[in-house]
Order: structure tokens, then sequence, then C-alpha cells
């Protein structure tokens, strides 16, 4: 176990160091930066000024050494734009987008779990078509879409709900739906493919021609299995989800971390989007681990040798 | 079919002709697709047919266990031999958790695994094929069954570890005379191992006596065939072809409206394009034939009007 854990832990480190190139890369080869944080109407001499305050003059590797050197103090920088520090700033946006994330991900959890092992139950029948169809609507429709539709229901013909701004939990209702809807199909999709196959696995026919109850075959005997893909996918969804949806947190008015990060590229903020994209995918590769680490729990197959 | 407490019965027949399914049915666990059609399943002169889901957690594993092929693929993986052993102790045995694994260990011995402890607390994936299908019998004699059904337990282990779980399944049995249904399609394995044998083909049995009787003067042409397949040392000549039978099964689907086998016989008259009944040769030996071989000769018998067996 500690073999297994040591060995995903190094991989882990590693994705982000290379994300951490890839993130600096993009952000000082797309344009030159001193140029864009001078402004549009700033004279040769400015943009030469900017660019020897923030040391863009220097080699990028010697820039790439700098900052990494700086981010490993936690220091990341200061948002130009904002006139505070990046930390300051996502410590601002990152909690509204962590709670939206989380409940987004339960909610598409407790959807698509439930949905998906009861298509398996009943395969080719009409519970597992309104199964398949209730999650796939979320597939279908557009998430800016879906999001309006549920403010006009519940905002604005019911009033039950607010349907802007981060003020309280109540707030964070309708925007979790749907952001969780969206990532319901795939969930219940590989919950029922894999239901389906550990249904018919030998073992399972074990527990049953030993009069084990059906429910505990079920949970215990099948959807253990069948959860071993599903978590890593749920995993990368919440990922994904961390990163902040621009459309959902925009419609709700939400300023978390997608919404921060649409500004700061708006306003050539790089250290903040430098900043961001290392948290991101540091989230993403965290998240990777822990469900390697739960597929371990798991499957006994995985960690012991 | 039928089986006496202490008895061996051998059920063989070419992959697909449907001995697991017959066997399984008698634990009313049949897949999805499969309607279950029979007049009478029973253990003990009680009925198992229209039991409730409830009834039979009562008779799976507890009087009818089962012993699959792929000792691979049959235990959990996700779980340790001892969970997946409690876990079915629990189910059926009113013991504490002492009594239980005690329990546990003394199966484990009987079945031959010499450090049980240790392998309690293993995985399924850590043990060997042969270990495994050990594991899989001491779950089976967990509640002391009435009835082990044996689903080629030797198929997926190699050939020394085969002769050694035949022995323990032999040697158990003498001990705790359950009756075994051994499924195989190992006519080998049938000599030594069982007292009668039921020839299964195209999801009928079409030949079923005591074993010595059916290998040594086979009535079915079907039996006759299998058993001129097999190399036999000494009396095969070197170099010429193996018998094998022409022909390929009928579908599984195909209506019986004439002896399954009359395509591939040897020996079809006109007679044979009606469905053949299950007809005794004498009180121990049946064949579903018109024209069986009995001692060398080939009789007439006329087609039964009663219903099949």
């Amino acid at each position: 176990m500690l073999r297994f854990l040591v060995r995903r832990l190094l991989m882990t480190v590693l994705v982000v160091a290379v994300t951490s190139v890839v993130a600096f890369s993009l952000v000082h080869l797309s344009g030159d930066p001193a140029a864009a944080m001078a402004g549009e109407g700033a004279s040769p001499a400015d943009v030469e000024s900017v660019r020897k305050t923030y040391g863009f003059d220097r080699p990028l590797p010697e820039q790439y050494v700098t900052w990494l050197k700086r981010v490993f103090e936690g220091d990341f920088g200061r948002s130009h734009y904002l006139r505070a520090s990046v930390a300051q700033v996502l410590a601002d946006h990152a909690p509204i987008t962590i709670t939206l994330g989380a409940l987004a991900i339960a909610f598409a959890v407790l959807l698509s779990i439930p949905l998906g092992v009861l298509a398996a139950l009943y395969p080719n029948t009409l519970v597992d078509r309104l199964a398949v169809g209730l999650a796939v609507g979320g597939q279908a429709v557009p998430s800016f879409l879906f999001a309006l539709l549920l403010i006009y229901i519940f905002g604005v013909t019911l009033r039950v709900l607010p349907i802007s701004g981060s003020g309280s939990w109540a707030h964070f209702v309708l925007p979790a739906i749907a952001l969780g809807y969206y990532a319901t199909p795939a969930i219940m999709r590989l919950t029922r493919s894999g239901m389906l196959d550990a249904l018919q696995s030998d073992h399972v026919r074990t527990a049953r021609a030993y009069g084990l109850p059906a429910w505990r075959v079920i949970i215990k005997h099948a959807l253990r299995h069948a959860m071993i893909p599903v978590v890593s996918l749920i995993a990368v969804q919440l990922g994904f989800m961390l990163g902040g949806s621009i459309v959902i947190e925009t419609v709700f008015a939400l300023k978390g971390v997608g919404y921060l990060a649409w500004q700061s590229i708006q306003r050539s903020d790089i250290e903040v989007i430098q900043a961001i994209l290392l948290l991101i995918a540091a989230a993403y590769a965290l998240l990777t681990l822990a469900a390697d680490v739960l597929n371990g729990a798991i499957d006994p197959r995985i960690r012991v040798g | 079919m039928t089986l006496d407490a202490g008895e061996t019965l051998a059920v063989v027949g070419e992959s697909g002709c449907g001995k697991s399914l017959s066997a399984m049915a008698i634990t009313g666990l049949v897949p999805p697709r499969a309607k279950l059609i029979a007049d009478r399943i029973a253990l003990k002169g009680k009925s198992l047919l229209g039991l409730r889901e409830r009834e039979w957690r009562g008779i799976r594993g507890r009087r009818i266990a089962v012993v699959f092929q792929d000792p691979m693929t049959s235990l959990d993986p996700c779980y340790t031999i001892e969970d997946q052993m409690r876990e079915i102790g629990r189910q059926h045995l009113a013991l504490d958790a002492r009594a239980l694994r005690a329990r546990m260990l003394d199966l484990l011995r009987q079945v031959g695994i010499s450090s049980p402890e240790t392998r309690l607390s293993q995985y399924p994936h850590q043990l060997s094929g042969g270990l495994r299908q050990r594991v899989m019998i001491a779950i089976a004699l967990m509640c002391e069954p009435e009835l082990i059904i044996a689903d080629e337990p030797t198929t997926a282990l190699d050939v020394t570890i085969q002769a050694q779980v035949l022995r323990l399944l032999a040697d158990l049995q003498k001990e705790h005379g359950f009756g075994l249904i051994l499924i195989t399609h190992d006519l080998g394995v049938v000599a030594g191992a069982a007292d009668r044998i039921a020839v299964m083909y195209a999801g009928q049995v079409v030949e079923s006596g005591p074993t010595d009787t059916v290998l040594s003067a086979p009535a079915h042409p079907y039996t006759e065939g299998l058993l001129h397949s097999i190399p036999v040392p000494g009396r095969t000549a070197r170099g010429a072809p193996l018998g094998f039978i022409p022909g390929v099964v009928p579908r599984p689907d195909a209506p019986h409206t004439a002896c399954g086998f009359i395509n591939r016989c040897s020996r079809p008259v006109s007679a044979c394009a009606t469905p053949i009944a299950l007809m005794p040769i004498d009180p121990a030996h049946a064949a579903r034939c018109i024209r069986p071989c009995l001692g060398g000769q080939i009789v007439e018998r006329h087609p039964a009007t009663e219903t099949a067996a």
C-alpha cells in the first residue's frame, strides 16, 4: 500500500511540474505580455519600462525559475489590475467555486448512480429508457439554456429560490443543479455499463447461488466493482467543475474562479492567469490521486501486488 | 434426473448442451432471458417450484451448494476469503463470531488447506487456482448441504490439481453424505467419480444409467459416438483418425419435432422424425432412442407414447 501511494504521489508531482511549465509558457508565448499590460495607448517607452519592471526582458527559462521560486514560497505575485496579492484575489473567489463544484458533483452523483443502477437492473425496459433519457437530457440541453430554464421556473414563476449572487446556501441550489446535471450522463452511463458487466460476473452468480439477499448482492458485490471507473470519472468531472464554469458562474452572477479567469484574461492580468492555471492543474492531479487511492481501497488487486 | 443422498450423478455432454443450465435450474437461478419450465423439481420430496425469493434463500447455499467452474472469477476479488466465508456463514448459520471463525478454519482444514489462518486473511488473487477451488468447496460445505452441484469443478485447473480436487470431493462426500451432481464434458473424470451418469444432448437427457453400464455398453448412438471419439491407449490404432460425430448440434431454439440427433445418427429410420421419449431399457438404464444398442445388438422399439421424462 505504501509503495502504491508513493508511486502515485510521485506521478502527481510530475504532472503538476509539467503543467506549471505549460501554464507559464502559454501565458508568455501568446503575445507580448509587456505590451498587453501597458495597454493600447502606451508608447514604446512605456512598454519598455513595463518590460523592465516586471522582468519580461529576462530569458524565459530564467523568468520561469524566478516565478517557480516565488510560488514555492507561497507568493503568487500581484494582480496589477486589482492591485492586490494574487493569493488574496484567489482567496476571495475560490470558496465560491469550491462550494459550487462540491454541491454540483454531489447532485450529479446522487442522481446518476441510482439511475445507472436502476437502468442496469432492468436493461432495455421502460425503466432503462427513462433513466437514460433523464440522464442524457443533461448532455442534450446546453447548460446556459438549462440554467435559464431553472431560473425561469424556480426563480421567476415559483419564486422559491434566489437566482443571482452567493449570499446564502440557497443561492447555490440552482447553479449546482445546472452544473451538476451536465455531468450526470457520463457518470450514469458508466455506472449502467459497469453494473451490467458486474451483474453478469461469476462472483455475483456465486453470491446469488449462496442465498445472499438481492440488495446485498447488488450493493456489495456488483456496485463496488462498477464504481472503479466511475470514481476516476467523478474525479475528472469535479476537476472540471473546480476549474470554474464560466457559463454557469456568469448566468448566476457568482464571482468564482471561472469568472475571475475570464476577467483576468481580458485584463491581461498574467500573474492571476498563471496562478489559476497552476492551481487548476494541481487540483486535477490531486483529485486523480484521490481517485487512485480510493480505487485502491475498493479493489485490493490495485494495491496488493 | 434423480439423485440419492450420498450418490454422485455425472451430467455429461458437449459445451452448450444444457448441462449447467439444467443443474442451475435446480437452484432456481436461470439467466434473465431463460424461462424455467419444469414439471417437477424437488429436494427430499419437497417441491422447489414456485418458491418465493425468501424461501429460496433458505435453500441456496444452505441445502444446495454450488462449486463453479472457474475458481479464478467465482470469488469476489474485493473481499478476503474470511469476509466471503463469513458473509455466507452469517446468512445461514446462527453462530457467534468466534464459533463462525472456528467453523471457517475447520472447513479450510477439511479441504486440505494447510495454513488456514493465513488463507483467511488473503484475497482471492493471492491464492492459486487449486487453492481457490478448495476455498469454494469449503464454502459449499459451510452449511452441510444435502446436495452439491459441481459445475465443471476441474476444467479450469491443471491436470495434477484436477485429480486432487476430484479425490477431495469424493472423500468429503463419504464423510458428509451429500449428493453430488458432477457436471463435466470430460468422460475421463466420470469413470472414476460417478455412480450414475446422465448424457445430455441438445438440452435433453439422451441416456442415463449406472456409470459402468453406460460407459461399457452405451445404448444411445450419441453416447456411443462420444466414447468412440476418446483415444484409448492400446485400443486406438496409432495414426488412425479418431472417431467423430458428423454434423452439428441443432440450434438451441429449434423445436423438438424429431429426435434431436436424427441428422447425425449412424442408424436413423423414418420413425425417428417424431419426438422421442426417454424409454427404460432396464429399471436403472434408459435411453432416448427407438433403436438402442443392447448387448451389441440394435433393438427396434416402438416410439413411446408416454410423455418425455
